[in-house]
């Protein structure tokens, strides 16, 4: 993660490292995650954004399209995971949803060595960060698993970023602290698109950049 | 006692999965599910959590229920606005009712008179429970309508049927 070494240091100076550094685009990342599918895993959208690119990267029966509970795509999985332990379970979830309820993160600590033998989960992913500067969920990721996990029923969490940049050449790069952001939407950028294509018309993010 | 027959109406019915937020009063039924392994009962940071975890058994196919204090009630509007009422999650919720018949603390108080309030503007059903000879009508029943009809039901448990919080010295 590239970091300014001084607060007085130019301005374009940190834009240029930023611009520099290898981004990881969300809806990109959704595509990529809903093309590895392979059964009937359950995917449950977070509010707002993780939700619509869950359904732009392409509709399937065993997708929840929440909509309205911030905070709960988590537990929502959780839940399937303990009614269905054969069946894997993802949630996506942005960092600011999971500042709502991190306290959920414990229940599944808690829950993995009591469940009826089942093993409903930890492996935390936290693959994208780079949108929330401010946000106290950026660059915590977790060290991975040392060991190989077994085989079986997991839920996986995702969480991606708030306030992650629509493209890596975006102007802008400073983003609001995930506390200040409207909770019916993620502010409007579109700079130029959220598939992180500067060419795209449309088609790349089902139509998202339309009128931006 | 009223824990027993709560626990053996929820297991007659299949609702097998609980999740709670501690609560003295419902201290006994909690340590009693805990002890009953055909029961999957767990603690929960927050009531709006517990929620969530019961949305999700149910669109995976398994029934469930929440317990929480009255005040624990105050945090949940926003998830019976969603996703409990919009996405017809038939949440079984019991509230240990708090803040009357002799309470001293202004915030629970407060939160006791707002509850049915709330309850009643969602359009949830809630059935207040003080006597021992109808408490297992009213739970039955309600939790077969509740799955029936795919609607939340909250029972909130009187004082005059659990003794309510015992102050020491």
């Amino acid at each position: 993660m590239p970091t300014s070494t001084s607060s007085t240091a130019p301005r374009s100076r940190t834009a240029a490292s930023y611009d520099n550094a290898k981004v990881v685009n969300r809806f990109d990342l959704t595509k990529r995650l809903v093309a590895k599918l392979k059964k009937d895993e359950a995917v449950i959208g977070g509010i707002g954004n993780t939700n619509f690119d869950l359904r732009s990267a392409g509709r399937r029966p065993q997708n929840f399209y929440m909509l309205g509970s911030m905070g709960l795509a988590i537990p929502i999985a959780l839940g399937v995971a303990l009614a269905q332990p054969r069946r894997h379970v993802i949630a996506l979830e942005g960092d600011g949803s999971l500042l709502m309820q991190l306290g959920c993160l414990t229940t599944i600590a808690a829950l993995k060595p009591a469940n009826h033998g089942q093993r409903p989960l930890p492996d935390h992913r936290w693959p994208t960060h780079r949108g929330s500067r401010k946000s106290p969920t950026r660059s915590r990721s977790p060290a991975p698993p040392a060991s190989p996990r077994a085989p079986g029923p997991q839920t996986r969490m995702i969480s991606t970023a708030w306030s992650m940049p629509r493209s890596p050449t975006a102007g802008q790069h400073s983003s609001p602290p995930a506390s200040t952001t409207s909770r019916a939407s993620a502010p409007p950028t579109a700079t130029p698109c959220r598939s992180g294509s500067a060419s795209c018309t449309g088609s790349e993010c089902a139509g998202w950049c339309r009128g931006s | 006692v009223w824990y027993e027959i709560v626990q053996a109406t929820l297991k007659r019915n299949d609702v097998k999965l609980v999740a709670y937020v501690p609560d003295k009063v419902f201290t006994p039924l909690i340590k009693s599910l805990h002890a009953d392994k055909d029961f999957l009962t767990f603690a929960t940071a927050r009531e709006e959590e517990a929620l969530g975890v019961l949305s999700g058994a149910w669109m995976g196919g398994r029934r469930g229920a929440v317990l929480m204090q009255a005040s624990g009630f105050g945090t949940i509007p926003n998830a019976l606005a969603s996703p409990i009422v919009p996405y017809q999650i038939p949440a079984i919720m019991f509230v240990s009712e708090r803040g009357t018949l002799g309470e001293f603390n202004l915030g629970q108080a407060l939160v006791c008179r707002t509850m049915r309030p709330v309850l009643e503007s969602l359009a949830v059903e809630h059935h207040t429970i003080t006597r021992h000879d109808e408490l297992e009508f009213i739970v039955d029943r309600s939790v077969k309508q509740s799955v029936a009809t795919q609607a939340a039901v909250a029972f909130i448990l009187s004082p005059l049927l659990t003794a309510g919080k015992v102050f020491e010295n």
